[in-house]
């Protein structure tokens, strides 16, 4: 930012000579890749070795079986054997399809009742600061605490959740214990925990809505719905558009909400693809094949996201430039 | 115009050399910090241990060890379900952060095969005065011998039982505890159906993993089958599937709502409130049923034998009731190793288990002496016969142990999962078990 800034300083003929005389061009050229080099020098000594410590390392997981509880086993070669276990592990598809139903169903109730609120709390109202705090608050928590909250409070013999359907003549109902019922509450509590995320992040994209095409649209004599679905949605998209990468981001990742309420089951009902992970990796301690099927599902999600990452922030470029 | 640019620039090089100066510094500074954390001289041992009531009765005495031995000494506690990723990461880096852990003997077989931890005959003369083997009730180090070495040494030990509530036997007219495993469905059936449901007949573990896997053994075993057939792994021979279908039965049926996800302490406080007529578990589950301020049930349980499917307990020694002990073992990484053993005898000696008799709940104590007490008798009195006669029966090789168990206990523990939620029928979900097992420990 600093070397266009000095690029792009208008100079006077005179200066621009004095310049060139004072400091050769390809010199200059040289002090300004230095310079360069200089600012990403901290960040480049901490992150290359790292980066080349986990690919190489990688590599070699991924092509032995190494298993912590066998000692030498680090050193049994199978080459793509890890790969096509991947590709015809059950347990493994099973996993995705979760993620897939906990990644679109979550993160779109997130979306739609994220907007809403937002949309709600924008503007002039009574106690809107108390209001965001309250509304910030399961944010706040870690997921690790959430869940546990929520598996207490959703507890068939001592929870309140059933004590309070049965109160008012509903029933309780093991919620985490049907395979049924049990990945829509554990979405239910993703949606709990992340939607305030998103009321923060559209709230602040709508306060900063330049306020002219809203006054012209009301002019021409839209109101209420059709002011919002061609007006403010559309300029709101570059927000929404980086709301919805980043909470597909942190969903693909999920862990630690189901861990602490499900551990994954009953059955595979719930097992998303972290902690199908985490089981081969820290629970049979398969390491190897557990980095096999970490290095396939980032690569899925970098090769599925990438692109609608590159095109949301060229979009974002584009409208600051215009 | 320029000059501020220039100066800019300059103050951003002088930034960033500071930064990297800091940076480089700061790692070197950090390599060379790893220092003993021996306190001054005096020896350190790290111990990575269970967080539960031995351990803390060790933290109340540890001041009079330390001071006597001039041993310092970090207890460093993880919950249970944690701890054996914690330890085998250690191991398998060759860390010798801890110099003892506290583990049950189904993971300790595989870390003395993998030679991460020590055989103690050779550190036993050098704590003589404290402790030594042969005080301790033989089928509590049993588990923790072989080919004459002796690795690790228990803390407490435990088997399996059957919990009945005797009031609701005795108010839907059955006559004591069921003795065959018909019989136990028909008692649940029984206490389910003239209850309405609200008293649910059986309850037990239905967690994947380890939680479901550990009582379901008892059934396993009631059925007559094993992990193993004529030494090849089998967890979907026939005796298993029935016996897995039977448990799914059994809990679908006449168990308490959400028993799917019911770990252990779950199941313990589903049936220390009343809400189900049975339950098989662990003998340290004894004094939570009869601790009067925290259990409604307090004196009206009985405590019998784990029924069989099968005819006959098995002579073989094939007995469906466990016999696990969680012990200590030393690391064969510690760079302080009597100093460690030291700790290890003290911590399993009499004056520490009498001392845990007296002020926490410690059903399992280890030494022959302790559990023969008197304040042992007065104190677990209701129940120590029956916890005597499941320990004198209890199965040594109740669940797979060694390299294999994490995998074995992971993977059927998975199908039990899957069998209970309905996701597949036992033989199916077995069979997948068994494949994923062929190729995970080729």
């Amino acid at each position: 930012m600093s070397a266009t800034a000095t690029r792009q300083a208008p100079v006077g003929p005179g200066e621009r000579e004095t310049a060139s005389y004072r400091r050769p061009r390809s010199r200059q050229r040289a002090r300004d890749l230095v310079s360069r080099a200089s600012l990403a020098l901290p960040a480049a000594i901490i992150i290359i070795p790292l980066l080349l410590i986990i690919l190489v390392q990688g590599v070699q997981l991924v092509t032995h079986g190494e298993n912590l509880l066998r000692p030498g086993s680090a050193d049994r070669f199978v080459g793509f054997d890890n790969f096509f276990r991947a590709f015809s592990d059950p347990t493994l598809f099973g996993s995705i399809r979760v993620t897939l139903v906990y990644v679109f169903v979550g993160v779109g109730i997130e979306m739609a009742l994220g907007v809403a609120v937002a949309l709600a709390l924008h503007g002039r109202i009574p106690g809107k600061g108390f209001l965001r705090a309250i509304i910030l608050m399961p944010m706040v928590l870690t997921p690790v605490v959430a869940g546990l909250m929520w598996r207490l409070l959703l507890d068939p013999t001592s929870g309140f959740v059933n004590w309070f359907l049965d109160t008012i003549g509903i029933g309780g109902h093991a919620f985490l214990g049907d395979p049924a019922t049990a990945l829509g509450t554990v979405i239910l509590v993703e949606v709990w925990q992340n939607t305030p995320f998103v009321v923060i992040i559209v709230l602040a994209g709508l306060e900063s809505l330049d306020p002219s095409p809203f006054e012209a649209a009301q002019v021409d004599g839209a109101t209420g719905f059709k002011l919002l679905r061609h007006i403010t949605l559309p300029l709101l998209a570059p927000v929404l558009s980086i709301v919805v990468l980043l909470r597909v981001i942190d969903a693909v990742k999920t862990f630690a909400i189901i861990n602490t309420m499900t551990k994954g089951g009953p059955g595979t009902s719930t097992l998303a693809i972290s902690n199908y992970v985490y089981r081969i990796g820290f629970e049979t301690f398969d390491i190897g094949y557990a980095t096999t099927v970490g290095v396939l599902v980032s690569l899925a999600v970098l090769v599925i996201l990438f692109p609608a990452a590159t095109r949301l922030m060229g979009l974002r470029i584009r409208k600051v430039r215009r | 115009m320029r000059a501020t640019a220039k100066h800019q620039s300059g103050a951003s090089r002088a930034l960033v050399v500071a930064v990297s100066a800091t940076l480089i510094t700061g790692g070197l500074a950090a390599c060379s910090s790893g220092g003993s954390g021996d306190g001054g001289g005096d020896v350190t041992i790290n111990v990575l241990a269970e967080d539960i009531s031995y351990t803390d009765n060790w933290k109340d005495l540890l001041p009079e060890f330390e001071k006597e031995t001039g041993i310092k000494v970090n207890i460093e506690t993880v919950p249970y379900s944690d701890q054996a990723a914690k330890i085998l990461l250690n191991f398998s880096q060759k860390s010798s952060d801890y110099d003892v852990v506290f583990t049950d003997n189904t993971y300790g077989t595989g870390y003395y095969q993998s030679q991460y931890v020590e055989d103690l005959s050779k550190y036993e003369d050098g704590a003589k005065s404290i402790n030594t083997f042969d005080q301790f009730y033989a089928p509590y180090l049993a588990p923790m011998q072989t080919d004459g070495a002796t690795f690790g040494l228990p803390v407490y030990g435990e088997s399996t039982w059957l919990m009945y509530r005797t009031d609701l036997f005795e108010q839907y007219g059955i006559d004591g505890p069921p003795t065959t495993m018909d019989e136990l469905e028909a008692d649940a059936k029984a206490i389910y159906e003239g209850s309405g449901g609200s008293v649910a007949g059986i309850t037990l573990r239905g967690a994947p993993g380890i939680q479901s896997v550990y009582p379901w053994a008892g059934f396993l075993r009631a059925f007559g089958g094993d992990f193993y057939t004529d030494g090849e792994l089998a967890v979907d021979a026939p005796e298993s599937v029935e016996a897995t279908q039977f448990w799914a039965d059994l809990l679908n049926n006449y168990g308490p709502d959400g028993v799917a996800n019911f770990d252990w302490e779950q199941n313990r406080i589903a049936f220390t409130q009343g809400t189900a007529a049975m339950t098989i578990d662990a003998t340290a589950n004894g004094p939570f049923n009869e601790d009067t301020s925290s259990s409604v049930v307090a004196g009206k349980v009985g405590y019998a034998a784990i029924p069989y499917a099968i005819s006959d307990a098995p002579e073989t020694g094939n007995t469906d009731n466990s016999l696990n002990v969680h012990a200590l073992y030393l690391s064969s990484f510690s760079a302080q190793k009597e100093a460690a053993y030291k700790f290890m005898a003290w911590a399993t000696s009499e004056a520490v288990q009498a001392n845990a008799v007296a002020n926490t709940e410690s059903v399992g104590v280890t030494l022959q002496k302790v559990i023969e007490s008197d304040a042992y008798a007065e104190k677990y009195g209701a129940f120590q016969d029956a916890v005597l006669q499941q320990l004198a029966t209890g199965n040594v090789d109740y669940l797979p142990a060694g390299q294999d168990a994490n995998a074995i206990i992971t993977e059927v523990g998975q199908a039990l999962s899957r069998t209970l939620a309905g996701e597949a029928s036992a033989k199916d979900a077995l069979t997948a078990a068994q494949q994923a097992l062929k190729t995970q420990l080729r």
